[in-house]
């Protein structure tokens, strides 16, 4: 539903927005961090957002297998991607993002900085618009 | 006849020393009319304070400045770490991570969990 809204935001307000995603699995989702992982894994063979988008349409299959699979589907391959996921090669990075996120007192997910200003919870689009239209009008 | 100590009790507290005083001024500025007006009134003390104050043998007024104090220092630090301190953390990112032109005038930071 939030990541429908960003992706019609990110439509409309075309050149004006960034987005950028941070890792914040929360402990009690025993399958989060493999997927935050994966996806990363996924990034260094330039399809984190392909990945990224496929994580939240399956959720919660995370399981290694379909993680592979989800992989290979977007043209990965399939032997890199497996060692990518079971060397666990961005854990440390993963693990960096909660850290940043504890700091900033982030523990409910999703949630969100929007020039900085948080905006927390499954915010609607409309809410979403008017936090996005109030920083734009501060910077001119 | 422990009604009249304590009705006698509060009088006197009613004189109390300077420093009380500034401190009720203390914490009217914290917390608006609340304890200052509870304050210093025989009927405002409450059943328990009086209690307290009867059994320990201090005036209840004691106890009032003792929550004053404490609820101040509390706000004090309330004020000086609040739990959202979004600006003191410094941000870093994969590029891999990040969409849309990096000179955009507005950029969304979206923390989430796939699960």
């Amino acid at each position: 539903m939030v990541q429908r809204s960003l992706a019609k935001l990110f439509e409309e307000y075309e050149g004006r927005i960034r987005l950028v995603f941070k890792d914040r699995p929360l402990s009690m989702h025993t399958l989060a961090r493999p997927a935050h992982e994966a996806a990363r894994c996924a990034g260094a063979s330039g399809k984190y957002w392909p990945y990224h988008d496929r994580l939240f349409a399956e959720q919660p299959k995370f399981r290694r297998g379909d993680l592979l699979a989800y992989a290979s589907e977007l043209g990965l391959d399939p032997d890199a991607f497996a060692r990518c996921l079971d060397e666990r090669r961005f854990a440390a990075d993963v693990e960096r993002d909660i850290e940043q996120a504890q700091a900033l007192g982030i523990n409910s997910t999703p949630t969100f900085l929007i020039n900085g200003r948080p905006v927390i919870g499954a915010t609607s689009i409309e809410e979403f618009r008017v936090a996005i239209d109030r920083a734009l009008q501060e910077r001119r | 006849m422990g009604e009249k100590d304590d009705a006698q009790r509060d009088a006197d507290d009613q004189v109390g020393p300077r420093w009380v005083r500034s401190k009720d001024v203390l914490n009217q500025g914290f917390h608006g009319t609340s304890l200052p007006v509870a304050m210093g009134t025989a009927a405002s003390y409450s059943r328990s304070v009086k209690c307290l104050s009867r059994c320990a043998g201090r005036p209840s007024r004691v106890y009032y400045s003792w929550i004053g104090v404490t609820l101040s220092l509390l706000t004090l630090i309330v004020l000086a770490f609040p739990p959202h301190a979004f600006a003191q953390v410094e941000l870093t990112w994969s590029p891999s991570m990040v969409k849309g032109p990096s000179g955009a005038p507005v950029t969304i930071i979206e923390f989430s969990d796939y699960q």
